[in-house]
């Protein structure tokens, strides 16, 4: 594709106090979950549920890397990373990260995220759906680390869990 | 009768599923309910319930909680709450006190209790280190000052001394040091009966060499002088100048023999060297007298009246050899006189 007219850029946010003088920056999550789950529905009608996952990943990746260039400032241990990931993650409402483990030397780590956004008080579905995470997460740790990481939630509210934990492994 | 059957196996079933929840060894399934998928289901989630429970007990996190639904979700919130104070816990211990946890009720109050006073210890211990260290390298520098200043005033004094005991024309012994250092020499020859010989000497027409070429040069003759005389002698010999061109000896352990051959030699030296000074060329010679230790002193004579005698005895030598033409040495004949 040459052209491209949906390409991202962090402007592409927009001045919110500017556009929104009266009703702010806050919107309910159930409205964000809404416009979710139907483009979910849609996406995986046109292109399937492979594709529709890959897609989720993918936009959350870009997120991902795109928050961290424009929210975090140089960071330079991990600790410090995922301090500054809980605080952002906090602060945005999105989730409370917390760290189960974490091997920096080779590369492997465990997080858990309760009360995510995606998923908390959804029913049991017997999948896990936080996709969009996934790769979120994903760029975040390739932001800091300059290297690939693959990240899988391997618990989440929809099968069951109350805490979303995902593994994340650097790609090898 | 049927109902009756039906509450008598309802009844084993509760009865069973309470025994897996209470005894020791879980039992295993009855063969009645194994074919039910329902119970089998019940039973397996209770037995993996178990297993958790007891590993967690054991402080084993890691075991995986198998079945969904509340208790499950429930049990993995427990276990990932528990993993991640874990975490932190190691996180603190690499020197991170900024942990905090705020999700596990009264444990979280006395860890974040602890690592605050942690924090503030290792915060005192590290300002008292430093504090000690900058005491430390302040007591060092203070050392190190008053080890200058010793070495210093040491230096100052060894200056003080060389200068109270030298000559400082020609580096030489002075005579009060000379004469000290005799009366100790004499006291030792006489107590353990070792030989000593006194020699005195001066320059030939000396002051026919101040007169002629003044007394700077006069002076520079006599410092080269006493170097000749001081590289002549033995390292353990006493060199002094005694008076204005009079200069003296002290050689213990020498009888007069000895002396005489190393005088001799000296004599001779200066005899045979070209004085070279302010583009003058001057010739010298020199008149020595000797005097020895007499072993058999009376007992009552004090060192120092010793060695009054012997100088007067090796200045009279000294001038028998001026009168004997100069440029001569003359040994002190005992009981001639």
């Amino acid at each position: 594709m040459t052209e491209r007219r949906y390409k991202f850029s962090w402007d592409l946010l927009g001045d919110i106090p500017l556009g929104r003088p009266n009703l702010g920056p806050d919107i309910g999550l159930n409205i964000y979950r809404l416009m979710q789950f139907t483009f979910r529905d849609v996406m995986e009608q046109h292109l399937g549920t492979e594709k529709t996952n890959q897609i989720f990943y993918e936009s959350g990746k870009l997120a991902g890397l795109e928050f961290y260039k424009n929210a975090f400032a140089t960071i330079k241990d991990f600790n410090s990373f995922f301090k500054h990931i809980q605080k952002a993650l906090n602060e945005f409402k999105i989730g409370i990260l917390r760290v189960e483990e974490a091997d920096t030397v080779k590369g492997s780590f465990v997080l858990t995220v309760a009360e995510d956004l995606d998923c908390s008080g959804l029913p049991e579905l017997g999948y896990e759906i936080c996709s969009y995470d996934e790769g979120f997460i994903s760029g975040l740790f390739e932001s800091f680390t300059g290297e690939s990481y693959l990240v899988k939630e391997v618990d989440c509210w929809c099968t069951g869990g109350r805490v979303c934990r995902f593994s994340v492994e650097k790609a090898t | 009768m049927h109902s009756e059957n039906k509450d008598i196996t309802v009844n084993k079933l509760s009865q069973f599923l309470l025994d897996v929840m209470t005894r020791k060894r879980c039992p295993l399934l009855p063969d009645d309910f194994a074919s039910i998928d329902s119970v089998q289901d019940l039973y397996l989630h209770i037995v993996s319930l178990r297993n958790f429970l007891s590993a967690a007990a054991n402080g084993d996190f890691s075991s995986e909680v198998l079945f969904k639904g509340y208790i499950g979700g429930t049990l993995k919130t427990l276990q990932a709450n528990l993993k991640h104070v874990t975490w932190q816990t190691k996180m603190v211990a690499s020197g991170d006190f900024s942990q905090r946890v705020d999700f596990m009720g009264e444990f979280s109050q006395s860890f974040n209790t602890m690592v605050i006073e942690l924090d503030r210890i290792l915060s005192e211990l590290v300002k008292k280190e430093s504090e000690l260290n900058r005491l430390n390298e302040e007591l060092l520098k203070e050392i190190s000052i008053r080890k200058q200043a010793e070495a210093t005033i040491l230096e100052r004094e060894e200056a003080l001394r060389v200068l109270a005991i030298t000559d400082s024309l020609t580096g030489l012994y002075n005579k009060r040091h000379f004469n000290d250092t005799a009366k100790d020499e004499i006291e030792r020859a006489m107590r353990y009966t070792y030989p000593l010989s006194i020699v005195i000497f001066d320059i030939d027409f000396f002051k026919r060499i101040n007169d002629a070429l003044g007394h700077l040069i006069g002076d520079k003759v006599l410092k080269r002088f006493a170097d000749i005389i001081k590289s002549g002698i033995r390292a353990s010999d006493i060199l002094a100048r005694y008076g204005g061109e009079e200069f003296i000896i002290l050689l213990p352990e020498t009888p007069v023999e000895e002396t005489h051959v190393l005088i001799e030699r000296v004599r001779k030296r200066i005899e045979a060297t070209t004085f070279e000074v302010e583009k003058c060329s001057i010739r010298i010679t020199a008149s020595f007298g000797i005097d020895g230790l007499l072993l058999k002193k009376k007992p009552q004579q004090k060192p120092e009246q010793i060695l009054s005698e012997m100088v007067a005895n090796a200045d009279h030598a000294m001038y028998a050899s001026k009168h004997a033409g100069r440029n001569k040495t003359t040994i002190y004949v005992h009981g001639k006189h």
